[in-house]
């Protein structure tokens, strides 16, 4: 039985949940993808990738698919995307209300 | 082919401190020592000698076994952007990294913050389990008995005992506060354990090895004197040399004892106690008037340095005789003697416990002819009482 879901997602989660939403990957992809998509902005190191699938596979947002050698492919589930849409209005809603406000 | 020469160096304390232990690797790899698979053991870490480089080397906790290597997924993900694993020390794999445009293994702070919080509290519910074990532990099972265990154990050992587990502790609740400090830093986005190291010429960290190696050493080479002179000094009644300085069976029940008496006299000293002698014995007991009674004795008789401190370890002893009694207490009345203290009670056998002056003795006894007692309690503590000096 998965683990309850996380409660918030902190940005490198976010960014390779994005990853798994784009296709299924390994490890490095995943970083590689996470790198370029941020426009170097962001950087995952190893361990905590590491951890972030773990965890991921814990609570079932992904799943390994493959294994060739010692690369493993994860593909995201229906969980990993309803906790990626929630995140992304949590994230909207933020921002929306930021908006409200004064923009420095 | 002849083998590679390991070189051996002392690991900077304290252990937990990460950052510092990555930053002394560090060091030593720009002077060729590299860190072999064999990692760390009792204080020292094997390294053999390559060219000088510069390289970085992380902890990185995994939470497994202590012996067990790290999982293929966590190797490959590392290997894959430039780490390497070298070796395992505790809950920890330790990686090296020589390209210095490598991604730093962990990025998330958050997330380092919860294997922090998991340190903590580990290291917090390991105190809990020692102060528990080591303190509370022999409290409830014989009571508070500070005095009688010093005399017992002897005052340099328990002085020497005291000092290593307190030693003990604070490692441990510095240990806890190192991660409690890493944890409150992460959460906040700060660097968590790693600062800036500066290379010392003399390190007297690593030298605290030796002073933690010579404490345990010596306790247990105090101890290991201790109990040897402890069985060396139980002797057999005909072989003791001192004088017993309190009533025996022929005092107390004035017979002759058959050939299968049993009595074993113990003797020591200690600081707090300049004389200890116990004595245990049982036996048959011809009496005058042929009469045979089972008879037993087992006293322990303390000539403290005072007064004060014989009459705490009265206290201490009854307090212990309670606890011990799982329900077999029962206070009984004290005869009218004008020791400084007197204390009787059943505790399965009739015992007492009295202080005269600086002497404390704490005596049970049985005494049965057939289905009757031979010997009153109030009779027994006279002949106890009159006999101490």
């Amino acid at each position: 039985m998965p683990q309850k879901s996380l409660d918030k997602l902190t940005e490198p989660m976010f960014y390779v949940l994005m990853a798994f939403v784009h296709s299924s990957m390994c490890g490095t992809e995943v970083a590689d993808f996470v790198f370029q998509r941020s426009s170097g902005e962001v950087k995952i190191g190893p361990a905590t990738l590491y951890t972030i699938l773990s965890k991921f596979e814990a609570v079932s947002y992904i799943k390994e698919i493959d294994v060739d050698g010692r690369k493993r492919t994860y593909e995201i589930t229906d969980r990993g995307r309803v906790a990626y849409a929630e995140e992304i209005i949590r994230i909207k809603r933020m921002i929306r209300d930021a908006e409200k406000g004064e923009i420095i | 082919m002849s083998e590679e020469k390991i070189y051996h160096r002392l690991t900077p304390r304290p252990v937990y401190d990460i950052g510092r232990v990555e930053a002394w690797l560090e060091g030593l790899a720009e002077e060729g020592l590299f860190l072999t698979s064999d990692g760390f053991f009792c204080g020292f870490g094997s390294f053999v000698k390559r060219e000088p480089a510069k390289v970085r080397y992380r902890f990185i906790y995994s939470g497994k076994a202590w012996d067990e290597r790290p999982e293929d997924g966590l190797t490959e993900i590392m290997n894959e952007s430039g780490w390497e694993f070298v070796a395992s020390r505790g809950k920890f794999d330790i990686f090296m990294s020589r390209d210095e445009n490598a991604v730093e293994p962990n990025t998330d702070p958050e997330l380092e913050a919860i294997t922090f919080k998991k340190l903590k509290n580990d290291t917090y519910g390991r105190i809990i389990y020692v102060i528990a074990m080591s303190i509370l532990y022999p409290f409830f099972r014989h009571g508070f008995t500070p005095v009688m265990s010093i005399v017992m154990l002897g005052t340099p050992t328990w002085i020497l005992l005291a000092v290593l587990m307190l030693t003990f502790y604070v490692n441990m609740i510095a240990e806890a506060v190192f991660y409690a400090k890493a944890y409150r830093n992460l959460k906040k986005g700060k660097e968590g354990y790693r600062r800036y190291y500066k290379k010392k010429k003399f390190d007297y960290t690593k030298y605290m090895h030796f002073v933690d190696a010579t404490l345990v050493i010596v306790f247990f080479l105090i101890l290991l004197i201790s109990w040897k002179r402890d069985s060396e000094s139980e002797v057999s009644y005909e072989d003791y040399k001192g004088d017993i300085p309190f009533a025996t069976f022929d005092e107390l029940v004035g017979g002759k004892f058959t050939d299968d008496l049993f009595m074993k006299v113990k003797s020591k000293s200690d600081i707090l106690a300049p004389q200890i002698v116990e004595i245990n014995s049982n036996g048959y007991v011809i009496m005058p008037d042929g009469q045979i009674v089972n008879f037993g004795l087992y006293v322990n008789y303390i000539e403290a340095k005072n007064n004060k401190i014989a009459m705490m370890i009265a206290k201490e002893y009854e307090n212990y005789d309670k606890r011990r009694g799982l329900g077999h207490y029962e206070k009984l009345p004290s005869p009218d003697i004008c020791a400084d203290y007197i204390s009787v009670y059943s505790n399965v056998f009739p015992t007492i416990i009295m202080v005269k002056d600086n002497i404390m003795v704490r005596a049970y006894y049985y005494a049965h002819s057939g289905d009757s007692d031979y010997l009153s309690i109030e009779d027994f503590s006279r002949a106890m009482y009159d006999s101490l000096g």
